[in-house]
């Protein structure tokens, strides 16, 4: 037993604690914003423990495991968290009186994600799959809108459904392996014998994982989820659950399943192409720029499955580049979202014209972060695109690449759809938007960061080769 | 030298947009003045570059290479030869006098200015990079800037012309990425070093063909190629005066460069399989074009049309892979892009006077504004190709290069080709007759003659028209060597 590993898990847990109970000493109508600035400091806090925490094994057997992989991806959490909880505070302020609640399931959704990445064992990753899982129904529908508690269901039924199927599949896999630890199921497979039942159990898990990821056929709560849930908790939904659950996607698969990776690996390609096209395809119509960039996020989720269709540790390396780039980005789009929202009441596109003239800082904002999801040079995206690509030829999937490019450009179309209203559209009003000091920073932060991983990316690529390695 | 002359220039544009950037609201002369002080530095350096620059040597010069991106391999890696030296300059000078002739704008100024310098920064670029990654990131920055000023300060269809030119060029620098990602990974060390990669070029046939198929994509929507050109009149008539002139003057020499410093170098056997589908292609562009242009009854587009004509003898001149033809092809992407560059901006000045540029609405404008047109008539002549003046050089290179080829009937396709310069007089003569001769129509009675800074901007680029039309050898001299080494190396 060794809990220090734990450290930034208890952290989250216990800052998780101290705001459900510091809500409850705190006046009726007195700054709810302090809860935030709580979480916030937790969060910190758990970095450094995430820093400072020793690699290894917690509990002998691989239910807890901190390998440099966990740690890249828990860094990210913990960083997306804090950007979520900046973006919470205001969006929530005028919107429910609930703030410690929020703030307590989100921190343990985090920790949810954490755990995710950490467990080298079906048990355990299904276990910290639903923490995440439940919290997440619980926020989608947290403002108890019309469309919140149509998301919120659909995503519960959905949702409900596939874990379902995933244990379903853990039990067939377990059944026919003898074992829930994944890198003992990957040595059993190398050598063992592989009925036709354990076929079925790997296509259950692709189920349950292709659902958290939201790649086509598994993606129908993601519009309605996108649209209802709280901005700020789509913007978790598209970046930390995507990235959660594309780490143990990767876990799973590859440390896995690897060794019979012939069986799996042409429909992984099928979704894959499936998802690039329908995803981009879907969010070409679409008015609410939620509901845009949900099918957008689905788009990625699809160029994310390259690297796992590649497999090696360049193509896994640069799916976790992607990730956090896409993550930077989508999380940038959001919080400008949040902010546009509180003022103008809307998501819908056509009620972005003219917003150059009512906050050009936004807009710059959303411009930079459209053009790094599209993909454009010498931003982020481009980077992330240029190397999952690369060795999607490289590994002689010259197709998938050429697929990507096409819907690259077709993901263009429609990402400046939303810059012709932004920028090229009248105003109807034209008061000015004001934002809080904090978020300017943050967002400003955010742009930099497009800039510098687009132009200096190298360091970057080099933290995510160095990541890649799962166990120890 | 060891003053990295090629960075300075490509980033102060950029570091002039910043500074614009942070200029408080309502500072319209400011802004304009910054903007004129950061695009007139780079052409003083033009200026020194120009003067340093050793005629004698097919090698790099100015270079500037440190390794950028070692996971990739991937260089900052600039330098400039004589294929690139040329309109590398003309970039300088295009760019400060349609910044110049911009001073009259109102709406959305500080956008405008930093868009504009962007643009700058990224055609430079595309000139002088000599690594394949960074090429491509030149190339694709043009994109943002150029969809912007199309899609704010033009015409009524405006945004429709916008995404149309974005789409059409993503669509095509995308299919040349697949193809940089390719070359990278089958050479052999991997590299995306221009130099590297066509002085080594062992690439096994067949790969060439492929390869050279997705640059040709990727260039042919940017020069354009009949039939990737139809974004190319769109864009020309909704977009303002100033971004008319860069996107004829420049952004369609970029395309006609990536095949002189990409496709044909680093795919010889390629470019001699396909140097009849090329050569038949630039043909289509010419006589279409040509056609095309006379039918047109709006001035730009007519404009537009001759510049899909005048890419054409590029076109033919380079698949001939003579040294004379890939002269006219370097020679014709200057000429043409200072004669189309005036012209455009010839048409600027009377659109914001008369408000149309339907030529059938005007009529002996000669009597209200005669210096305006004896400016349009020098341009109009330098591009139906008058001797003496810059158009006919271009053109007669061109089609002396084809000529000489050793190709089997290159010698017909330069005959065929001679009937698009018969056509160009003719369109644009009656151009001419239709609007400046003629009566005046009373209509026009209002109209007042080109004003001074109109002058200030024109008059230097015609200079440049009539200087090369009277002395070619300022020009020749500066690619000769790098040419000639191309065509052997192809040719081996």
């Amino acid at each position: 037993m060794n809990y220090t590993l734990l450290t930034p898990e208890i952290i989250v847990c216990c800052t998780a604690l101290l705001v459900l109970v510091a809500d409850l000493f705190m006046a009726q109508g007195s700054n709810k914003r302090l809860l935030g600035w709580l979480a916030i400091a937790g969060l910190i806090i758990g970095m450094f423990a995430v820093h400072n925490s020793p690699h290894g094994l917690a509990f002998g057997n691989r239910s807890f495991v901190n390998d440099s992989f966990a740690v890249y991806f828990k860094y990210l959490f913990l960083g997306i968290g804090i950007l979520v909880i900046v973006s919470s505070m205001d969006y929530l302020a005028n919107r429910t009186t609930h703030h410690g609640e929020y703030y307590f399931v989100l921190l343990l959704v985090i920790m949810g994600t954490m755990f995710m990445v950490s467990s080298g064992e079906l048990i355990s990753l299904y276990v910290s799959l639903e923490l995440l899982s439940v919290g997440s129904y619980v926020l989608v529908a947290y403002l108890r809108t019309r469309q919140g508690i149509e998301g919120g269901i659909k995503y519960l039924l959905f949702g409900a459904f596939c874990s379902a199927v995933l244990l379903y599949g853990i039990g067939i896999i377990y059944g026919m392996t003898g074992t829930t630890e994944i890198q003992k199921i990957g040595e059993f497979l190398s050598h063992g014998d592989k009925g036709c039942a354990l076929l079925l159990g790997l296509a259950f898990t692709l189920a349950g994982f292709g659902f958290k990821i939201a790649c086509i056929p598994f993606h129908f709560w993601v519009p309605e989820a996108y649209e209802g849930a709280p901005t700020p908790i789509t913007a978790f939904l598209a970046s930390a659950s995507k990235a959660a659950s594309f780490a143990v996607f990767i876990r799973v698969f590859i440390e896995g399943f690897g060794g019979i990776r012939q069986e799996w690996i042409m429909a992984l390609v099928v979704l894959c192409i499936l998802t690039i096209a329908i995803g981009n395809l879907s969010a070409i119509p679409q008015a609410n720029i939620k509901r845009l960039l949900a099918y957008s996020s689905i788009g990625h989720a699809g160029y994310l499955l390259i690297g796992l269709i590649i497999g090696t540790t360049a193509g896994l390396s640069a799916v976790m580049f992607y990730l956090l780039v896409y993550a930077l980005a989508t999380l940038g789009i959001f919080m400008v979202i949040a902010v546009i929202s509180n003022k103008i009441g809307t998501d819908e596109i056509e009620g972005y014209a003219g917003m150059y003239k009512r906050s050009p800082f936004l807009c710059l904002c959303m411009l930079i972060c459209l053009a790094s999801l599209a993909g454009l040079p010498p931003l982020a995206g481009f980077m992330g695109k240029f190397y999952l690509f690369a060795y999607a030829v490289h590994a002689g999937y010259i197709y998938l690449a050429v697929i990507g490019f096409i819907f690259s450009t077709i993901s263009v179309y429609y990402y400046f759809r939303i810059l012709k209203s932004m920028y090229l559209g009248e105003a109807k009003d034209e008061s000015i938007i004001s934002l809080s000091p904090l978020l300017r920073v943050v967002l400003i932060i955010i742009m930099l960061g497009l800039f510098l991983i687009g132009i200096l990316p190298q360091s970057f690529i080099s933290l995510a080769i160095g990541s890649v390695s799962m166990g120890n | 030298m060891d003053f990295p002359i090629l960075s300075w220039m490509i980033f102060i544009p950029l570091i002039g947009g910043m500074f614009i950037l942070c200029t408080p609201k309502g500072m319209e002369k400011t802004v304009k003045g910054l903007a004129l002080v950061f695009s007139f530095i780079p052409l003083v350096l033009a200026g020194m570059v120009y003067a340093n620059f050793n005629h004698n040597t097919a090698e790099l010069q100015f270079v500037e290479k440190i390794l950028w991106i070692p996971a990739f391999n991937i260089h900052y890696s600039l330098g400039i030869d004589g294929l690139s030296i040329s309109i590398f300059l003309l970039t300088a000078l295009l760019t400060f006098l349609s910044v110049l002739i911009s001073c009259s704008i109102t709406k959305r100024v500080k956008e405008y200015f930093i868009l504009f310098l962007i643009l700058e920064t990224g055609m430079l670029g595309v000139f002088v990079a000599m690594d394949l990654f960074l090429f491509y990131i030149f190339w694709e920055v043009v994109l943002l800037p150029m969809y912007f000023l199309i899609g704010i300060w033009g015409g009524p269809r405006r945004k429709y012309a916008a995404i149309k030119f974005v789409l059409y060029t993503v669509a095509g620098s995308l299919i040349m990425l697949v193809g940089i990602l390719c070359v990278y990974f089958t050479s052999n060390p991997h590299t995306l070093d221009i130099i590297e990669l066509s002085k080594t070029c062992s690439f096994a046939r067949e790969f060439q063909n492929l390869m050279f198929f997705l640059f040709f994509l990727g260039f042919a929507v940017k020069v354009p190629i009949w039939p990737f050109h139809t974004w190319l009149p769109d864009a020309h008539v909704e977009a303002p005066t100033a971004a008319s002139v860069i996107l004829a003057g420049i952004l369609l020499k970029m395309g006609i460069y990536g095949f002189l410093r990409v496709s044909f170098p680093i795919f010889p056997d390629a470019a001699i399989y396909f140097a009849y589908p090329f050569a038949v292609l630039g043909v289509i562009n010419i006589i279409y074009g040509a056609l095309t242009a006379m039918a047109q009854n709006d001035l730009k587009k007519m404009i537009a049309y001759s510049s899909i004509s005048h890419m054409g003898f590029c076109l033919i001149a380079m698949s001939a892979l003579t040294v004379t033809g890939i002269n006219g092809a370097v020679i014709q992407m200057f000429t043409h892009g200072a004669v189309t560059g005036s012209l455009f901006m010839l048409v600027g000045v009377i659109y914001d006077r008369a408000h149309t540029r339907n030529i059938d609405e005007f009529s002996g404008l000669w009597h209200k504004m005669p210096i305006y047109t004896g400016m349009m008539t020098i341009a109009v002549l330098a591009s139906l190709g008058l001797p003496g003046l810059a158009g006919f050089i271009g053109e007669f290179v061109c089609l002396m290069g084809t000529f000489v080829s050793t190709f089997p009937g290159f010698k017909l396709l330069a005959i065929l080709s001679t009937s698009g310069v018969v056509i160009t007089a003719v369109y644009l003569l009656w151009m001419m007759e239709r609007v400046f001769w003629r009566g005046l129509s009373p209509k026009w009675e209002h109209l007042t003659d080109i004003n001074k800074i109109e002058l200030l901007a024109i008059i230097p680029i015609l200079i440049v028209v009539i200087l090369i039309g009277v002395c070619p050898k300022l020009l020749v001299d500066l690619m000769n060597v790098s040419t000639t080494q191309m065509v052997h190396g192809i040719m081996q």
